[in-house]
């Protein structure tokens, strides 16, 4: 093709004999010694310069000369020069160049590392395709992806930034939690990271998703999540310790730094473990400061029993030697500086499992096999490697690295941690496992004693479970098994008070609750009241109300709904008993209706907490204390009913006392409720989609950045004038979506936007579809939206459309249009 | 008189349990048959052309591997976030079902167990499809569901 070009060119270029620094002339005297000499370097190059002279002699060089030099760069062999031109003959006629140039081009920037105008070529490529209504290549993808990663893997530190909430932080932290106890930890991750973007002030959730991520090697991840909850609260013990082991771990040496400054700070917030004392001196050591490491060391050893005063003496004499050769300590700090040359490999491979598919894990199971043996000291590399093996299944895999993570480093609490659920995970490994958790809280690892309290217990060693369960609820109140902790504690210690006959403690607290609960039924909000102040919540609390309504307002009416009247009838109750005692109460096939519903109803009130608000629900909220009453009368509602499966007869007045429970709790859980509670998180978490909101919003976005409002055409339902539809999300988030929409499309002369309604081909689910058209020729793909880091741009509009279960695509333009975002989201169906 | 047959497709055994006992405690001629899957539904329907259809929505414990739908389109749509395409398919899985039996279950009544009221549209347009759909509303006993299976529904 550029030899098509270069030919005309030629014909094209007049002739202009007696005029040498004329372009035309310069140009027609290159061609005439290439024709004469095709092959000769020195003709070659004789006819570059002047073409480049002729070039230069004009302000804006002629198409068609830039396409000379290029041809003549390509000829000389010099892919550098040609390349170059080609781009800037492209920037001038985009579509000048097909598809083969393009990938020329791509091929060229990847070479001088140029990603982003590789990915750009590569883009035109894929437009190209896709325009033509081809498939778009496989490969071209997974280069824009390869690239893609390399780009965003550059940005990310060695030692973690304060980064914003990431892609999937919105989500219910009890959801998460469930999804946690099922061992789904994707789920978990999911819902963790919704929670905190919806408010990134959630402590607990942005620890949980801590702890999450650093047990599955996600360090970056971690430590953002431990840095969200330390901006909320900054003298959050756990998640001050956190932070610091997790950043002793990076290769950095500020990272390091920050780390030791936060292990003093969680000695100051918690003077009373001595254990931090000794790991700060070791770690103070590492670092090259004997000074600090001795102070360290003998603080711990005040405390110290006399074996391990002795056992740290000639720690403490070679502290002290040190302190005399003040060289060794710069020697030491240096050494520390250097990044490992596993690093880039490490890093790429984080971006790639951020991609969350099958080719991304293979990718980062490469780069991970790579960094380790680059250096296979760099301990985080090996412990990803390990958590990628264990989701690959490949357990054995797992392990190996996991003990060649420790055996770099024994003191890692988050390796020991790994290690013991994973050989928990295998049979016949229960032993192994125990040591790798007493080794787990041996490293500090608070998790440990959740885990060393639950193995006590299975072994029938009561008092050592609580004894360690108690050590857990103090020293991580808000862990992820701490309710689970709290409550066997209680039950326990419930147990023994009976054992000892001593009731006089538990009439006391008896009477401390009922002055708790007086006061309780003052306080708080309704679910109305809560939702109306934070429309955001209500991404968390639909899915918790769909739990409820599914398994209390479906299956109660389904159990309970004829269930009076036919007590009341005198028929054997006993099939139907059995029925509903197993589906009320639990059985083998899951926790039952009363269980499912009590259980939404606290992480309702979790959600609620977590985002900084107290619900009343029992008391206050008429909609729940409904629900509150129907599943206490159900519960009232249990021995009598166990009577009856059990084929045992009651007495008349107990026959009829069951049965006005059982219609009590039918009338309680109304599903008027239901569609109450529904219309209410309608209400509360939609925003109607109106023309004149966002045309004004594109007015503002302009005017933020400075630039020409380009105009906006109103197209589909928006030019019909339908009613708006209302979506299924806040309206801070819709406008978030349509900032950076229309922040992103400034450039463009004009901009289309079209609104439609549409139902969801399976579910029927009624969708509002938006697409804002662009006259801008720079291509755009959907890959390249998703491949965005969440807090970049359309980076945001991708992740607020994962959040809130919408969709993101590009589409081809109508007439008139180069191209458009198209956004989905649910709509309140019957709106306005 | 020949029982009624009804295919009742859940995750668990509640309805079909819930349903066998509630119809003999009744005396109601039916023979409910349970398919745990789409796949089963299938071999379910190859037997036999059923009286009437149940289907349940929420799947959530059925093995991944085993939900209908398209999860590579749908991991799309969520953003390659594959956790929640699974979840998407549990919650729905119902409709996913129902619409790749669709061609199946011309002449069938067909009860699924979503309450769409306040959602009229969304059942009619499900209807085009399937002419003998209805929901089931949030509150209905297993004795209503029942009778709505047995017995025929005016157009």
């Amino acid at each position: 093709m550029l030899a098509g070009a270069l030919a005309l060119a030629l014909a094209a270029a007049p002739a202009a004999a007696g005029c040498e620094d004329d372009a035309e002339s310069l140009a027609e005297t290159a061609a005439g010694i290439v024709a004469a000499s095709p092959r000769d370097p020195e003709s070659l190059a004789k006819a570059r310069d002047l073409v480049r002279r002729a070039r230069l002699s004009t302000l804006w060089p002629p198409l068609l000369l830039t396409l000379r030099a290029a041809d003549l760069a390509a000829a000389a062999g010099d892919a550098d020069d040609e390349a170059r031109l080609l781009q800037s003959a492209a920037r001038e006629a985009p579509d000048l160049l097909a598809a083969p140039d393009r990938l020329v081009l791509a091929r060229q920037a990847e070479a001088r590392g140029d990603r982003r105008d590789a990915m750009l070529q590569y883009g035109h490529v894929l437009t190209a395709q896709e325009r033509r209504g081809l498939a778009a290549g496989a490969w071209i993808g997974e280069r824009i992806r390869r690239l893609d990663a390399e780009e965003e893997a550059k940005s990310v530190p060695a030692r973690p930034g304060f980064a914003p909430p990431s892609a999937e932080a919105r989500a219910a932290f009890a959801e998460g939690k469930s999804f946690l106890a099922k061992g789904a930890s994707a789920g978990a991750r999911g819902a963790f990271r919704r929670a905190l973007g919806i408010s990134p002030g959630y402590v607990e959730a942005a620890l949980a998703l801590g702890t999450l991520e650093e047990r599955e090697g996600r360090d970056v991840e971690a430590a953002a999540a431990f840095r969200t909850a330390l901006a909320a609260d900054p003298d959050r013990f756990d998640a001050v310790l956190a932070l610091a082991n997790l950043l002793w771990n990076e290769p950095d040496r500020p990272a390091k730094e920050e780390s030791l400054a936060l292990l003093d700070r969680a000695i100051a917030l918690r003077p009373e473990m001595p254990r931090l004392q000794r790991e700060a001196a070791d770690r103070w050591a590492a670092w090259g400061d004997p000074a600090r490491a001795l102070e360290r060391l003998d603080t711990w050893r005040a405390t110290a029993t006399p074996a391990g005063r002795q056992a740290t003496d000639p720690f403490r004499e070679k502290l002290v030697a040190s302190l005399a050769r003040p060289a060794e300590r710069a020697a030491g700090a240096e050494a520390l500086a250097e990044a490992s040359p596993a690093a880039p490999s490490f890093r790429l491979a984080q971006v790639y499992l951020r991609r969350g598919d099958a080719s991304g894990t293979e990718h980062a199971l490469r780069e991970l096999e790579e960094a380790v043996r680059l250096d296979p000291a760099f301990v985080p590399a090996w412990e990803l490697l390990a958590t990628v093996r264990g989701q690959d299944g490949d357990a054995a895999g797992a392990e190996a690295a996991l003990r060649k993570a420790l055996s770099v480093d024994p003191s890692r609490a988050s390796s020991w941690e790994r290690l013991a659920a994973l050989l928990e995970s295998q049979p016949g490994q229960a032993a192994e496992a125990k040591a790798a958790w007493q080794k787990a809280e041996q490293a500090g690892s608070l998790e440990a004693l959740w885990a060393l309290g639950r193995l006590a217990a299975a072994d029938g060693r009561e008092l050592a479970a609580v004894r360690w369960w108690r050590r857990y609820v103090a020293e991580a109140p808000d862990g992820l098994h701490v309710d689970e902790a709290r409550a066997a504690v209680d039950r326990m210690d419930r147990r023994f008070q009976t054992l000892r006959g001593a009731g006089l403690g538990l009439a006391a607290f008896g009477v401390l609750l009922g002055a708790g609960l007086v006061l309780r039924r003052r306080r708080g909000l309704t679910l109305a009241a809560w939702l109306g102040g934070d429309p955001s919540a209500t991404r968390e609390v639909r899915p918790v109300l769909g739990r409820l309504s599914h398994e209390v307002f479906k299956h109660g009416g389904l159990l309970l709904g004829d269930a009076e009247e036919r007590l009341n009838s005198g028929e054997d109750f006993r099939p139907s008993a059995e029925i509903l005692a197993g589906r009320l109460y639990g059985s083998s096939s899951g926790p039952g209706l009363v269980a499912e519903g009590r259980a939404a109803l606290e992480d309702l009130a979790a959600v609620a907490r977590r985002r900084g608000a107290a619900l009343n629900l029992r008391h206050k909220d008429p909609l729940f204390a409904a629900v509150v009453s129907g599943l206490d009368a159900l519960d009232a509602a249990h021995d009598d009913l166990a009577s009856l499966a059990a084929g045992r007869a009651l007495s008349e007045r107990r026959r009829a006392a069951l049965a006005a429970r059982l219609g009590r709790a039918a009338r309680a859980l109304n599903p008027r409720t239901a569609q109450e509670l529904n219309r209410l998180v309608d209400a509360a978490g939609s925003t109607e989609a109106s023309w004149e909101t966002l045309s004004g919003l594109l007015a503002a976005v302009a005017r933020e950045k400075r630039a020409a409002a380009p105009g906006l055409v109103p197209l589909g339902r928006f030019a019909d004038g339908g009613a708006p539809l209302r979506v299924k999300l806040p309206a801070a988030e819709w406008e978030t979506i349509f900032r950076n929409l229309f922040a992103n499309a400034l450039l463009s002369p004009r901009l289309g936007l079209l609104a439609e309604e549409r139902r969801d081909a399976v579910t029927g689910q009624a969708q509002g579809r938006f697409v804002l058209y662009d006259a801008d020729p720079r291509p755009l793909t959907a890959e390249m939206i998703r491949g965005r880091a969440a807090e970049r741009g359309l980076g945001v509009v991708a992740d607020a459309v994962r959040r809130w279960d919408g969709a993101v695509d590009v589409v081809p333009g109508p007439a008139g249009w180069e191209k458009g975002v198209a956004v989905e989201f649910a709509v309140v169906e019957g709106a306005p | 008189m020949t029982a009624a047959r009804v295919l009742v497709v859940e995750d668990g055994r509640e309805y079909v349990d819930g349903f066998t006992r509630l119809a003999e405690a009744r005396g109601a001629e039916a023979a409910f048959v349970r398919a745990g899957s789409l796949a089963e539904a299938r071999r379910a329907l190859g037997e036999g052309r059923p009286d009437a259809v149940f289907l349940d929505v929420v799947f959530d414990r059925t093995p991944e591997a085993d939900l209908a739908g398209d999860l590579d389109a749908l991991v799309a749509r969520h953003g390659g976030d594959r956790a929640a395409a699974v979840r998407h398919l549990a919650t729905h899985q119902g409709f996913y079902v129902l619409d790749a039996l669709a061609d199946s279950l011309a002449g069938v009544r067909v009860v699924l167990a979503y309450d769409f009221t306040g959602e009229e549209k969304r059942l009619a347009s499900l209807r085009e499809r399937i002419p003998g759909l209805s929901g089931l509303p949030d509150g209905a006993s297993l004795g209503a569901a029942l009778e709505d299976l047995l017995v025929p529904r005016s157009p």
